[in-house]
């Protein structure tokens, strides 16, 4: 399959993409608070030989910082992972929609990506990779809390599934305001598009469940859908209601977006990311009538943090030299 | 929306606290809700939790101190799970088990697992679900003076209970 960020669904809803996560932890090994590096490298061996040869390990040591930042920035690995420095494994496949991290906050973190509303494949995905490694791993389990998690807020399913959103217009009426606490009643949280603590940048939320225990997998997912599927019906409805009472500003702000991404010589990410986020509004609303760019515009808003943009280039850039190298990559982008 | 601590970033963090009922709202940027002193961190967070719903009881820690919250496993001292909000191992679950479970209630939706479970801890494990489905259907069969129905139904829980043990 293509790359999960090349499949132009992404840009086709305000449903960015589909996400799940998996915490296991092995029975017979400390969990990451105590396991020695010794222990950690038994325990990375383990996984690699329990999930055999449908995965390329992915060698970390090899990767410098800007790389690393990269990767962070396309959703293949945590902060928390990054921060790490105990012995640990990364397990790829070349389409970036499985990833299996080794020695996380957790031993095994199994993540899977969908683009759109593709919460089902993702989750199916995750539980075969699971079922997988079950085969020859035993897990830490108990039957009254699940699956044991090295943080007990985790325990249970050990499964976080997330819907990416985009919801330029729920935060320009202020509606996101009143948003976090209405989730947040039904066990599900609202957060930046690079996780916990992270700024919402473009216009984009991370909605999930926050509970993992007392509920099945298959209730936390249909849970989320049917909280994501009201915000996004809350979404639509501003988008049309602002389309027919206010057109001209809407276009106006669409056409104003394109025109400083194809010209602009200096841009800072924050900008960028807000212009980036009208283009999207409007091609979704089918008014910004200009040819789209080559690629997809998730994918370009991931090409523009920092540590991709700094791989692009090859070579560290300081602040100024990246919103110029920005600008530059944009203009490129949409010229093309 | 800006900071309510520095009032100059943006505030990305929202916390609701509940305290006998009175509601407190809190909205802070990043660099504020990371401070130590603030109540946010998740830490600080889960040890007011484990003060307020377990904790160690004075006289309990009297009797028999510290060693007995210690994980016999792992080492891992129960001040050093209240600080970090990490356990050590999967015997800390054990451990710590009077201490974590009401929490775990709290906040969680509940302190049993009701999802997929590994095919190794296999039938024991489909057994106990379907004397957990079976006693909710007592109680009911009680409830609605169904006595001959609830007497079937204790005679299957008491079966499969006897298979377990």
């Amino acid at each position: 399959m293509k790359v999960w960020y090349t499949d132009e669904i992404v840009d086709a809803t305000p449903v960015i993409s589909s996400r799940v996560r998996l915490a296991r932890n092995i029975k017979k090994y400390p969990f990451l608070v105590v396991i020695s590096p010794e222990q950690s490298k038994l325990l990375v061996e383990e996984v690699e030989t329990a999930l055999g040869s449908h995965f390329t390990p992915i060698s970390l040591a090899g990767k410098n910082d800007i790389e690393k930042r990269g990767m962070l920035e396309r959703h293949i690995v945590s902060p928390e992972f990054l921060k790490i420095n105990k012995p640990k494994g990364l397990m790829l496949q070349s389409d970036e929609r499985i990833c299996v991290m080794v020695n996380e906050e957790d031993h095994i973190r199994i993540q899977t990506i969908s683009p759109g509303d593709g919460i089902d494949t993702a989750w199916d995905t995750a539980n075969k990779v699971d079922d997988l490694l079950e085969e020859s791993i035993q897990y830490a389990f108990d039957k009254d809390y699940g699956y044991l998690t090295s943080c007990p807020t985790n325990a249970g399913t050990g499964l976080r599934a997330s819907f990416m959103v985009h919801l330029p217009m729920t935060e320009r009426t202020g509606n996101i305001r009143g948003l976090l606490p209405a989730v947040s009643k039904f066990g599900m949280t609202l957060r930046g598009i690079y996780g916990e603590g992270t700024e919402p940048l473009g216009h984009i939320y991370q909605v999930s469940n926050q509970v993992t225990l007392g509920k099945s997998e298959e209730d936390i997912v249909n849970g989320l859908k049917t909280i994501t599927s009201q915000i996004i019906d809350n979404e639509n409805k501003l988008r049309e209601k602002a389309m027919s009472s206010i057109r001209l500003e809407m276009e106006d702000q669409f056409f104003r977006a394109y025109g400083t991404l194809t010209h602009a010589r200096k841009l800072s990410g924050k900008e960028a990311m807000e212009l980036l986020s009208a283009v999207r509004l409007g091609y979704l609303t089918q008014t910004l009538n200009v040819p789209k760019p080559g690629k997809t515009l998730y994918e370009i808003m991931m090409s523009i943090q920092p540590g991709s943009l700094q791989s692009a280039a090859g070579r560290e850039l300081d602040e100024n030299e990246r919103d110029v190298f920005r600008a530059s990559y944009l203009r490129g982008m949409f010229k093309k | 929306m800006l900071c309510e601590k520095c009032m100059k970033r943006q505030a990305v963090v929202h916390m609701q606290q509940i305290i006998n009922g009175q509601v407190t709202e809190m909205h802070l940027c990043t660099e504020c809700a990371s401070q130590s002193d603030s109540p946010l961190s998740f830490e600080q967070f889960l040890q007011g939790l484990l003060d307020v719903f377990g904790g160690v009881p004075e006289n309990l820690s009297s009797q028999k101190p510290a060693a007995k919250f210690r994980c016999p496993v792992c080492g891992l001292s129960y001040e050093n799970f209240k600080r970090t909000g990490r356990v050590g191992c999967a015997e800390c679950y054990q451990t710590f088990r009077r201490e974590m479970d009401p929490i775990l209630k709290n906040i969680q939706g509940g302190n049993r697992h009701e999802g997929k479970f590994p095919h190794k801890a296999g039938n024991g494990m489909l057994s106990r679900r379907k004397i957990d489905k079976l006693k909710l259907e007592l109680s009911k069969a009680v409830e609605e003076e169904e006595y001959e129905n609830a007497a079937r139904l204790r005679d299957q829980i008491r079966e499969l209970e006897a298979n377990l043990s």
